[in-house]
């Protein structure tokens, strides 16, 4: 007794059928463009050997406009799940190459099948994108199949990781999916993400456009902030998803994963003590901070090209995954503006769905003045910062440089917006406003009457600052923990971190707070 | 079209001359979401450049460098002429009592200085031109 040969020899043919359904020349062309296919995609993410797909098998019930009877390789997406580093991923690849990857009902059953997986196993989700859209042959089924995945990015999100790799066209209603997970990758040449294409622009408002000024990678990067990575070609973005991978926790009820069998750093850190400009205006460079301060001098920096006044990103500090939140003065001397509200806001809340505890660097002038600030909502905006500081229950440490006045020092997580521990360098300035602009207000009558103003001026700023633009004076009044010299700042933190990843805290029970959008 | 303007400053009156490029323009460009210069330049290196906005009047180049945010320049450190590295420091803002630092976006030549010590920039404002 044996199972008759016929039968394995059908599957394995079936399976052939559709595993390897691009032709030599197509794929050779999808090479040269730095683009893999769709199972080489999954295949460089994943592990040999464990990756498991479901639904091989699975095709479109469509009739009309000659759909009946078309044979669509696996409905045109991979689904399944693998191995990364040992730990199991769940994802998707749509296949350009079959029907340009458009969405019908079945492909959205698969990837919304595969989702529930990754919901239900508490792992993440890698969602390769490369599809012209919905596949209008199967009319408002297709449209109910991206509603289908939206209401599972919703459902899932909080609770599993959710990264979207863009690697081809994502248009139309397409883009609202990875809009609302967690990252988003575009490869530089071959991805564009928009709602409406440069033909319907034109036709709507007259004004001609591209598909890159638009919707391409490095403008979603650096402009519209959609994108938090740009990846050269396919294999980059895989190597990205996997460095994103190594710092997330599973789901949102496990930590993140922390390396603590790494001793605590004792050690002081002369270099750091170097980085500190002679003049407080000249710009400090935070870059080189973050370096010193982290694990190997390596930094997985979220958003880079986009509000570059501000930096975020994922680091390990004497072994715990940190997310950093800075002040980059070398950009617009680091004054927080709408983008740099909306980039920190976002990087906070991440962090805070999946126990990643935080890292605040703080060396800020204040909220950038402006008309077109003030109009363009950054009262709303910057509101975000202080929502998402404040209801972060992940441990949160944050270490004043130098420059902290304001609202913007509550902003960048002060002790009052509820950071854990405050260390200030003795350089900090932490008030409620610059020396110059305080005395204007504070000694007005004193000025008016002064014979020589400007020297009246210069004379009670200098007291001022000496007095006030200091850490001692926020010291006294206890709203920090301690006062360090920038050589101790990497010891220091990185012991602060380590008690901190005990810290609990109850909330009171609700829906959600009502952050401001 | 070229048209003159009496304008009173602070008591002081000037005359000035602007040229309209473009009709219907906008008189003050909505600089939100401007790129930063140096993406600026990124997304310019795009084969396919996007188009420089119709409603800007001063539309800049791809060789131009451009102030960051609003501004007094504080000192320009490079003369018309000279070669420059990609990164080096060319100038200097100061704004919100620090030095804004305004770095080339690429290497080149110093064609054209646009500003001088003490003027008052605002963002997206072409302040060094580079060839």
């Amino acid at each position: 007794m044996a199972i008759k040969p016929e039968l394995t020899e059908t599957l394995r043919h079936r399976r052939e059928q559709i595993i390897n359904h691009i032709p030599p020349e197509k794929l050779k062309a999808m090479h040269a463009k730095g683009q893999l296919s769709a199972r080489e995609r999954i295949n460089s993410l994943f592990e040999e050997g464990t990756f498991q797909e479901i639904g091989l098998h699975a095709i479109h019930h469509a009739v009309h406009f000659g759909m009946a009877g078309r044979k669509l390789p696996a409905d045109g997406v991979i689904t399944g799940s693998g191995y990364v580093d040992n730990r199991q991923v769940a994802a998707f690849c749509q296949d350009y190459n079959v029907l340009a990857g458009t969405l019908g009902k079945m492909q959205a059953r698969k990837i919304t099948r595969v989702m529930r997986y990754a919901l239900k196993t508490g792992v993440p989700v890698v969602a390769f994108k490369d599809s012209g859209g919905a596949r209008i042959q199967e009319g408002v089924d297709a449209l109910s199949g991206y509603g289908d995945v939206f209401y599972a990015n919703v459902l899932l999100s909080g609770v599993v990781p959710q990264i979207a790799v863009i690697l081809g066209p994502c248009a139309g209603g397409a883009a609202y999916s990875p809009a609302l997970m967690d990252f988003v990758i575009m490869t530089r040449n071959n991805a564009h993400m928009f709602l409406t294409g440069p033909e319907v622009i034109k036709a709507v408002t007259g004004r001609a456009t591209t598909m890159d000024e638009i919707g391409g990678a490095e403008m979603h990067a650096s402009v519209s902030g959609n994108a938090h990575f740009l990846a050269e070609d396919d294999r980059h973005a895989i190597a990205i998803v996997k460095g994103l991978l190594g710092y997330l926790p599973q789901n949102n009820t496990e930590d993140p994963p922390h390396n603590l069998a790494m001793p605590i750093y004792s050690d002081r850190d002369a270099g750091m003590d170097e980085l500190v400009p002679a003049t407080p205006s000249e710009p400090l460079d935070m870059a080189a901070v973050i370096r010193r301060l982290v694990d190997d001098g390596e930094f997985l920096e979220v958003h880079r090209s986009f509000a570059r006044n501000a930096i975020v990103g994922f680091a390990r500090i004497s072994g715990v995954v940190t997310g950093i939140v800075a002040n980059e003065p070398m950009v617009m001397a680091g004054a927080l503006d709408i983008d740099a509200s909306d980039k920190i806001a976002r990087f906070i809340r991440m962090c805070n769905v999946f126990n990643i505890p935080l890292v605040t660097l703080v060396d800020v002038p204040g909220f950038l003045p402006g008309i077109e600030q003030e109009r363009g909502g950054i009262i709303r905006h910057g509101a975000k910062m202080l929502h998402a500081f404040a209801s972060c229950t992940s441990p949160k440490v944050t270490v004043i440089l130098r420059k902290s006045y304001g609202g913007s020092y509550l902003a960048m997580c002060s002790q009052e917006l509820g950071a854990d521990m405050v260390f200030a360098w003795p350089t900090a300035e932490i008030a409620v406003m610059g020396a110059e602009a305080a005395v204007k207000i504070l000694y007005r009558k004193e000025l008016e009457k002064a014979e020589d103003r400007a020297a009246a001026a210069k004379t009670f700023t200098d007291a001022y600052r000496t007095e006030f633009a200091s850490p001692y004076e926020a010291a006294a009044n206890f709203y920090i923990s301690d006062v360090i010299e920038p050589s101790e700042t990497r010891a220091t933190v990185a012991v602060a971190l380590r008690k901190l990843l005990s810290k609990r805290e109850i909330r009171p029970s609700k829906k959600h707070g009502n952050m401001p959008l | 079209m070229q048209r003159l303007f009496k304008i009173s400053v602070n008591g002081k009156e000037y005359d000035v001359a602007v040229q309209e490029l473009t009709s219907g323009a906008a008189i003050m460009p909505n600089y939100i979401g401007t790129p930063t210069p140096a993406s600026a330049a990124s997304v310019a290196a795009v084969p396919q450049a996007a188009p420089a906005p119709a409603a800007a009047p001063v539309a800049a180049g791809s060789g131009d460098q451009c102030a960051q945010m609003g501004g007094v320049v504080a000192s320009i450190l490079v003369k018309e002429g000279q070669e420059v590295s990609q990164g080096e420091r060319i100038a200097e803002l100061e704004a919100m009592k620090m030095k804004v630092p305004i770095t080339a976006s690429m290497a080149g030549k110093v064609s054209r200085v646009l500003v001088a010590v003490g003027d008052a920039v605002v963002a997206g404002q072409p302040l060094i031109t580079l060839s």
